[in-house]
């Protein structure tokens, strides 16, 4: 994890309310700015994870999102705006972030996330949020953030639907542990309320906060599943595979010693 | 029981999110779900009428993969839910 950062007045200033949760406070803050955080997609997911993460005072952001604002991507992609139409998405996300923190360091790159390019980018981050709506970025980012010994939360929706875990290398089942095959009839495409993908999306950001500072539990070796249409909420347990592709070969954490 | 069928399986259950059985093991109740609505069967099984692996499921919190995969046992109080995967992002 990354070196805490000391803080100038301005920002126990803009931090002091998060700084009173008790288990946080000015180390924890110092933490988050000496922290690297890589989104991709920064859409209907990823932008609220990406603005939720900015106003905590993460130091720095890694975005990587192609293309250019579409009327369709205003329902949810909450960085997106209606003066931007046809102009790049990045250039967007950018400007709305900085808005909110002027402080940010962001790296942003106009393409998606794909095998050739996400090695560099997790390089460049201590932890990943994964809010792509394509199987095979989330299995580049996967791959890599493994690979890097680097922490990845996994968010997705559908629908009313949505899942978040946190996957920890070696310690932690990945996201070929969970699923070793993408299903072929995934489309692009998919039904979402920006009320849905932005309720995960916030769980996703304190994810990456509890994982960054050290604080509370994150959802290692937990899936929480939830259908906002009914209000369920299920915790199941997810296990690494013995035969997963990807992180089988990780050495799991050291037993303690018996006392 | 129940067998919880998340919403992107909806469509092959007419809307229903979940469908009731009487099963003494996991593939007894999957075998009873795809008999009532035989659009699920694509989604669940492969050519070889093994599960997928893009589809988990667990019986209450725990996945059949870490109990006894179609053979796991079941009681009436057990509650198995279809968890596919998504990526809505």
């Amino acid at each position: 994890m990354p070196t805490p950062q000391r803080l100038t007045d301005e920002e126990r200033a803009t931090y002091e309310w998060q700084m009173w949760v008790p288990d946080f406070g000015e180390p924890g803050q110092e933490k988050l700015k000496g922290a690297s955080v890589m989104v991709s997609r920064v859409g209907g997911v990823g932008s609220v994870v990406a603005y939720e993460l900015a106003a905590a005072g993460v130091g720095k952001l890694v975005l990587a999102h192609a293309g250019n604002v579409k009327p369709s991507d205003l329902n949810r992609q909450l960085l997106m705006t209606h003066d931007w139409i046809g102009k790049p998405r990045i250039e967007s996300i950018r400007r709305r972030l900085l808005d909110l923190n002027p402080r940010l360091e962001i790296v942003a790159v106009g393409e998606n996330v794909s095998d050739s390019n996400a090695g560099e980018l997790v390089e460049q981050c201590d932890l990943v949020v994964d809010c792509a709506p394509l199987f095979p970025e989330r299995f580049a980012m996967n791959d890599h953030a493994m690979r890097q010994n680097k922490p990845m939360v996994e968010c997705a929706m559908y629908d009313l639907e949505a899942h978040i875990t946190t996957f920890i290398p070696g310690q932690s089942a990945c996201l070929r542990c969970l699923f070793p095959e993408q299903p072929p009839t995934w489309k692009r495409q998919f039904p979402v309320f920006g009320a849905v993908s932005g309720t995960v999306a916030c769980m996703a950001a304190m994810e990456a906060i509890k994982t960054i500072a050290g604080i509370g539990d994150p959802l290692a070796n937990r899936l929480l599943k939830m259908d906002l249409r009914d209000m369920s909420f299920h915790m199941l347990n997810v296990n690494r595979r013995a035969d997963c592709p990807t992180c089988a070969h990780l050495p799991s954490p050291t037993a303690p010693p018996e006392s | 029981m129940k067998v919880i069928i998340p919403t992107a399986l909806r469509k092959h259950t007419g809307g229903q999110n979940h469908v009731s059985v009487s099963a003494t093991t996991v593939q007894d109740a999957l075998q009873q779900v795809v008999a009532t609505h035989p659009g699920l069967k694509a989604s669940l099984y492969d050519d070889h009428d093994r599960l997928v692996s893009f589809v988990n499921v667990f019986v209450n919190d725990r996945n059949i993969r870490d109990l006894n995969d179609g053979a796991t046992e079941l009681s009436d109080s057990d509650e198995i839910l279809l968890v596919p995967a998504i990526a809505g992002g």
